[in-house]
């Protein structure tokens, strides 16, 4: 069966979808599920809001499948649904530009060694914690690859914002990794 | 050694967009649904709404009618009410000061006795104390009152003090004696006849409301009854009170 299943390229499955086809649905979902919940976490709190996320664009992905002309990657295009679906989400159910207070003014600076150590659970689990505007500006910039021209376009702030927000963002993972790093080395403070 | 925006975000890129994390079958089981046109999720919030809606409606069918009859028909009412009327009755008082006495004691003690069937001598004493204190006139609801209070009044001007029924026979001393704060004690006797005659008036149940607050009144020996009702001329029997112990309605005024 899984032999069978192999046999289609996503090419057949996304014709097949078109014609509304839900086993062909499910096949494509469960190509690309487990990479777009990836995408998803960045852009949420917890696994919980992840998959609600998850959920919203996977269903618009099958109702506007229609769209899809195969100019461009496949995934690519169900990628940016899924970060519109999660900027969706935000609109919904956070305040988008909440912002918090910095107290320190001064860049932290981290030591790029012991960064790297990181390991992606960790960056996942701080690029969480930060507020919504943040951590949208962020994921979008630094790992979208989106210009603030863009970002500000699609979240409805001027560039000038935009830029500000991602110094911000910066600033507090920073402090962040700092502390993360004291912890784990058992660095007084 | 600091590092710069281009590589810091480059620490996070390189980690994280290659992420991927198996969502649970719950997932793929929602978009199923959602996409066969089921949205039990979203029914939820908006049905929850329109309850809320409904029974915001309905409280308010239950309590606004009950405010319109109880001005409507004062004398079918509560003590309060009765209250009420003594005092507007009060300043008819100062106008007639021959006559209006004897009125007031019917249009006083026939209300109490015909709807408070379990109202107690002190209780009828004390509204005889109010009558007294409360002298305040309410000039606008005098009509409105004596209009009520027509019947007996008639009754008493054409024969005015031997051809009444027992009711003035029993309350005349009391008139007298009331014009003298001083004798209040000396009330008592009187007002315990009219309390007999009143009694026996208060077996003519008339309407549903008496005849649902005689049976509540048989099962709920309180004060304030479980629920009271009460007749309205426009809107049929409606709901004056209701007590459930640590919450309380009594519809006055």
């Amino acid at each position: 069966m899984m032999f069978l299943e192999h046999k289609y390229t996503i090419y057949d499955l996304v014709n097949k979808c078109k014609s509304r086809d839900r086993k062909a649905q499910e096949l494509l979902y469960k190509q690309f599920a487990a990479k777009m919940l990836g995408v998803c976490m960045r852009y949420a709190t917890d696994r919980m809001e992840a998959e609600d996320m998850l959920q919203n664009g996977f269903v618009k992905v099958f109702q506007k499948i229609e769209d899809y002309r195969g100019d461009g990657a496949f995934e690519g295009w169900v990628r940016r649904i899924m970060v519109h679906s999660s900027i969706e989400y935000y609109r919904k159910h956070h305040k988008m530009m909440q912002v918090v207070e910095i107290d320190n003014i001064n860049e932290p600076s981290v030591d790029p060694v012991a960064a790297s150590n990181l390991d992606a659970k960790d960056l996942l689990a701080l690029i969480q914690q930060l507020a919504p505007g943040y951590k949208l500006v962020f994921n979008l910039y630094a790992i979208e690859g989106y210009s603030h021209k863009e970002i500000g376009e699609i979240i409805g702030i001027t560039e000038g914002a935009s830029k500000s927000q991602l110094s911000r963002a910066r600033t507090i993972l920073k402090e962040q990794i700092l502390k993360m790093e004291a912890k784990r080395y058992g660095y007084a403070g | 050694m600091d590092m710069q925006d281009k590589d810091f975000d480059k620490l996070f890129s390189s980690k994280l967009d290659g992420l991927e994390i198996e969502p649970s079958a719950k997932v793929w089981k929602d978009i199923n649904e959602e996409l066969s046109g089921n949205k039990p999720k979203k029914l939820i919030p908006f049905l929850s709404i329109a309850a809320s809606i409904i029974l915001l409606i309905a409280a308010g069918a239950l309590f606004i009618p009950k405010k319109q009859a109880a001005i409507k028909s004062p004398v079918k009412d509560n003590v309060a009410l009765v209250k009420k009327s003594v005092v507007d009755i009060s300043s008819t008082l100062k106008v007639k000061p021959e006559t209006a006495p004897k009125t007031i004691m019917i249009a006083t003690v026939k209300p109490i006795h015909a709807i408070h069937s379990t109202k107690t001598i002190v209780s009828v004493k004390k509204e005889k104390k109010d009558l007294k204190a409360e002298s305040t006139p309410v000039p606008a609801n005098t009509t409105q009152v004596l209009a009520v209070v027509e019947p007996p009044k008639n009754e008493i001007k054409q024969t005015p003090v031997i051809d009444n029924t027992n009711t003035v026979a029993a309350i005349e001393p009391d008139v007298q004696q009331s014009e003298q704060p001083a004798e209040a004690a000396a009330i008592v006797p009187p007002v315990e006849k009219t309390i007999e005659v009143a009694h026996v008036k208060k077996h003519k149940i008339r309407g549903v409301a008496d005849l649902l607050n005689v049976a509540i009144a048989a099962v709920d020996k309180r004060k304030d009854k479980i629920i009271v009702f009460a007749d309205s001329d426009g809107d049929g029997t409606v709901v004056t009170g209701v007590n459930l112990g640590i919450f309380k309605i009594k519809k006055e005024n």
